[in-house]
């Protein structure tokens, strides 16, 4: 090579060691540029997409009855969340049969999507447990909540239900939503690029359980009540049926149920016309029912006395251009008989001889034609025409029950009135939560009290012997109530011939009325007499309740009748611990055990899932004082 | 003559091949160690087959090497011929020959073949005249074609600017040098209009990656936090949260450099540029005393491809480049580029070993002699 040539390929050789430390010179500045200078920005940025916040929902309140019982509680249940990118398509058979869904359905739940999608929501844990076994990503376990109602059907209405996203969506679910629904917590987890979370994690704000809520309603009450409604709607073949159970002195609701029911643990199930509760939103004609009010305004207007009589025109009695007939034509009643013999004729003349407006103004008074407020949704006020449009029928037919339509707890609402010696009180199912509320309970004087009184003595002739309202009254005690049979308005005018509403309403004991039960029978086949198919009902549930309740039956009939069917055992007042012998648990589930306690009303204490395989106190042994039973469950 | 030929290697490039080997290795398991360490594994046999061939080619005279040029290279055009017509298709790209036994790249081939058949051209002529230039261009632009139209624009960049730094080297006028930069420059709007879309994707995306920080800018915003994120001393060995919690996109082959710019922060990266920088100027130093015109254009060529393989990969990691399929050398992830650079530097040791020239610094007229 020659030496110039040399040079040459040296200078050129320099030229390309140039080309490349300018570009390590600009590499270098690049690393000190990213490394140094914009260390902590870069930082910061990893740190910013290695954290994610997570939102932990929190448990709903749980709904009490009067004894701290619990009607619906939230129980943690697991959840199958999937990203739906991340799934690879060759798993997706394995995991359509671990979840127990077709193939088919799951490619259309993850079609066209990339992100968060629900797989499986409040699943069984042996469902999650195989999908999580099978490993596959993407697919991730979750916790939610979801709502327990151990009384299932027997509590349907009145509380409602939960949707799958934890809000209330009827009942008392509902309209205390806000209460009851807890604040859900916020939490920083480091996640991967695939976004799996990673163990661990820091609490920016931790979940807070809702409010618990204590109600009036009594589990146990309300058990019988249901019973006794259900027997009572199969005997007769009724359509429906509605019973509410209240306590005059506070408005306190004990119970309140209806047929046909539904099961808030699985509400879809149902049509929704099965979740409406009928005993607020369901208006009937009351008929005869409706008749100690019409007594009452006679007596309030001083035109009539107690022991006043009255013509009942033998069965036949025309106003205008309508008749009124009576099932039993009567001649001279006084203001008892007439209640006792349910004349609508009787009925009829005292209003045409009072006047619609006195009339009108009881009514009103007692708490027909407007909501309750008991705080339920979808409460209707009821149908009781404008004074204005009150001719002479109109006058003449609502005084025993027709032309006017009210709902079972209105009723319920204005016999508390005559119970109550002639104070309305609001009826409640949530127990006022602060200790000033009980103070100004909302009642006011709406009718003197030796009305109310009088016609209380009135009602008790009603369900005596001679009584239409016979069937009504438990052994032992004295019942003040009206039954009524009331034919149904058909949708085209005037009223169906085959159609009727069975009602009794009432109090017990009748002296001093510790509580006013209403039942309505929608369309009984067979027999439809409310005496002959509520009243029955009505007496069952008191027999049964008002031993429970701790009261005991009025001195006077002790040793009249029946004797023998006494309740023996009279529990003690407002004591809840229940009595005897501790039950055998052993295998049972969690859901029955906790159904066992709440209806004897145990204390609950339970340890680890499954069933039962351990407890304290072992079967048939004394029940503690406390009421304290301890299980221990195994898988 | 063996001892010889051993006592004549170039030990200040063997020690620094020993340093890039040992963090090659480390790096790698770092990027692996939470998924196929399978793959680690493997790797290490490839050093292990690579190091051997390097030291195979420093007995191989380089004048049989000269003998092998048009074979491999009319080889390498064979199979460039053939990828469109028998090629296997992989992410979109037709790059690869199934030979029976392995899978080739034939543009791989192709870049070491043209570094070959150049040095041959010019060991007895001059770029000076239009007859010693035309076929040397046509050698360099029709593979180029073929390779762009695989799509490979990476390697397809690669083999020009190797092909254009051997011209200059061989005495190309500096202005046909211009006129082929404007040449370029000219047909940049062209090669823009017959581009794929995701070619053109990447390009916008380099230019602001925060249009689509999920899809194309992904890969840059996340290595460029990566590297950031390591700051002055890096999060230690094993503890790139980046890394290890899969933010990082192709940690293991071409964006390795993010997880050893993380993992060792500043310091680590600055002495990867210094032993890389060593190896380049041990490299050129063989080049500048080598005792042929062909050996010492070839050691140019290998180098070239040494130095645009480092300054590509990184620029590109570190956001400055658009991001194109180049591995880093010694440290990425792959088998066939590992043992062909491997035996590049063989090749560039035996034309240190065939030199009989002394070291610069000990040349009459170096300061230090």
């Amino acid at each position: 090579m020659k030496p110039s040539n040399d040079i040459y390929m040296r200078r050129r050789l320099e030229a390309v060691s140039g080309v490349i430390v300018l570009g390590f010179a600009l590499l270098v500045i690049r690393a000190v540029d990213l490394q140094w200078l914009q260390a902590e920005a870069l930082s910061m940025k990893a740190e910013k997409q290695r954290q994610r916040q997570y939102t932990v929902s929190a448990p709903r309140g749980a709904i009490l009855d009067r004894k701290g019982r619990i009607l619906a509680e939230s129980i943690k249940v697991p959840s199958i969340s999937a990203i739906a990118s991340d799934i690879p398509a060759s798993r997706i058979d394995e995991l359509a049969e671990a979840l127990e869904i077709g193939p088919a359905r799951l490619k259309k739940r993850l079609a066209g999507k990339s992100g968060f999608v629900w797989l499986a929501r409040q699943t069984s844990p042996e469902t999650a447990e195989r999908v999580i076994a099978l490993n596959i990503p993407g697919v991730r376990r979750e916790t939610e909540w979801r709502r327990y109602y151990p009384l299932g059907p027997e509590t349907g209405h009145a509380l409602g239900f939960v949707g799958v996203d934890g809000r209330g969506l009827e009942g008392l679910e509902l309209s205390l939503d806000d209460t009851l629904q807890g604040q859900p917590g916020r939490m920083h987890i480091r996640r991967d690029a695939r976004g799996i979370l990673l163990p661990g994690g820091t609490w920016l704000r931790p979940p807070q359980a809702g409010k618990s809520i204590p109600l009036y309603l009594d589990a146990t009450i309300q058990s019988t009540v249901y019973a006794a409604l259900a027997d009572g709607v199969y005997k007769y073949s009724a359509k429906a049926g509605s019973v509410v159970v209240m306590r005059p002195a506070d408005g306190a609701i004990l119970a309140m149920a209806n047929w046909p029911s539904f099961n808030a643990n699985n509400f879809r199930k149902f049509k929704p016309e099965e979740w409406r509760n009928r005993a607020i939103t369901d208006v009937f004609e009351p008929g005869s029912v409706l008749k100690p009010f019409a007594v009452a305004a006679a007596l309030n207007s001083g035109r009539w006395k107690k022991d006043s009589r009255i013509y009942c025109e033998n069965g036949s009695f025309k106003v205008a251009d309508y008749t009124i007939h009576d099932d039993h034509p009567e001649r001279w009643l006084d203001m008892t008989g007439l209640l006792a013999r349910s004349s609508n004729i009787g009925a009829a003349k005292l209003a045409l001889d009072i006047g619609a407006e006195p009339l009108y103004r009881v009514l009103a008074d007692v708490g027909f034609r407007q909501r309750t407020g008991i705080g339920l949704s979808g409460e209707s006020p009821g149908i009781l025409p404008p004074l204005s449009r009150w001719g002479p029928v109109e006058t003449a037919t609502i005084a025993f029950g027709q032309g006017i339509a009210v709902t079972p707890l209105q009723l319920a609402t204005a016999f508390s009135v005559l119970a109550n010696g002639g104070k309305y009180v609001q009826p409640r199912l949530v127990q006022p939560s602060g200790n000033g509320e009980t103070d100004n309970l909302p009642q006011r004087q709406v009718l003197p009290a030796h009305i109310a009184k009088t016609v209380m003595e009135m009602l008790k002739h009603a369900t005596g012997t001679d009584g239409t309202g016979s069937l009504a009254v438990p052994a032992g005690y004295q019942v003040a109530g009206k039954t009524g049979t009331a034919q149904k308005p058909s949708p085209d005018g005037g009223y169906a011939e085959d159609k009727f509403t069975a009602v009794f309403a009432g109090a017990v004991p009748a002296d001093q009325p510790e509580l006013v039960i209403v039942v309505v029978i929608d369309e009984p086949q067979k027999v439809i007499y409310g005496g002959r198919v509520a009243a029955p009902i009505f007496r069952k549930i008191a027999a049964r309740t008002l031993p429970y309740l701790g009261i005991s039956p009025g001195l006077k009939r002790q040793w009249q009748k029946n004797w023998k069917a006494l309740p023996l055992v009279v529990a003690p007042r407002q004591k809840a611990a229940p009595e005897g012998m501790v039950p055998s648990l052993a295998g049972k589930s969690l859901r029955q055990v906790r159904r066992i306690s709440t209806q004897y009303g145990y204390q609950l204490h339970v340890h680890g899932s499954g069933w039962v395989s351990r407890q304290r106190p072992a079967a048939f042994a004394q029940l503690p004082a406390d009421g304290r039973i301890e299980v221990w469950l195994d898988e | 003559m063996i001892l010889e030929t051993i006592r004549r290697m170039d030990k200040v490039l063997l020690l620094c091949l020993l340093c890039l080997a040992g963090i090659g290795i480390a790096t790698l398991y770092a990027a692996l160690h939470q998924g196929d360490i399978g793959l680690w594994q493997r790797q290490n046999l490839y050093w292990l087959l690579g190091i051997i061939i390097m030291f195979g080619l420093c007995f191989v005279p380089l004048r049989i090497l000269a003998l092998a040029c048009w074979p491999m290279f009319l080889f390498a055009l064979l199979c460039l011929v053939l990828v469109p017509l028998i090629g296997d298709t992989q992410m979109g790209a037709q790059r690869w020959l199934n030979l029976g036994l392995f899978n080739i790249q034939p543009s791989e081939l192709m870049k070491w073949a043209l570094v070959l058949i150049l040095a041959q051209w010019f060991a007895s002529r001059e770029a000076n005249s239009l007859k010693n230039l035309l076929p040397p261009a046509l050698m360099m632009i029709l593979p180029t074609l073929l390779i762009i139209k695989q799509p490979d624009l990476g390697t397809a960049l690669v083999l020009l600017l190797a092909g254009g730094v051997m011209l200059m080297a061989a005495g190309l006028r500096w202005r046909w040098f211009g006129l082929g930069v404007m040449v370029a420059l000219v047909s940049m709007p062209l090669l823009w209009l017959n581009m794929h879309a995701y070619q053109k994707q990447r390009i916008l995306s380099f230019l602001d990656p925060q249009s689509d920080p999920l899809g194309s800018g992904y890969h840059v915003i996340q290595s460029a936090i990566a590297i950031g994120s390591g700051g002055l001393f890096g999060k230690g060995y094993l503890q790139g949260t980046q890394n290890r919690l899969h933010f990082l996109p192709e940690q293991h082959t071409d964006f390795i450099f993010a997880v050893l710019a993380e993992e060792g922060g500043l310091i680590v990266s600055l002495i990867l540029f210094v032993l890389y920088g060593v190896l380049l100027f041990q490299l050129l130093s063989i080049a500048e005393r080598a005792s042929t015109r062909f050996s010492s254009l070839l050691c140019l060529g290998i180098t070239t491809i040494f130095a645009l393989y480092m300054c590509i990969n990184i620029g590109m990691v570190s956001g400055l480049l658009p991001v194109v399929g180049v591995p880093l050398p010694f440290i990425s992830y792959g088998g066939s580029a590992l043992i062909t650079l491997l035996a590049a530097l063989g090749i560039a040791m035996r034309v240190g070993i065939e030199s009989h020239d002394r070291i610069p610094w000990q040349r009459p007229g170096s300061p230090f002699a």
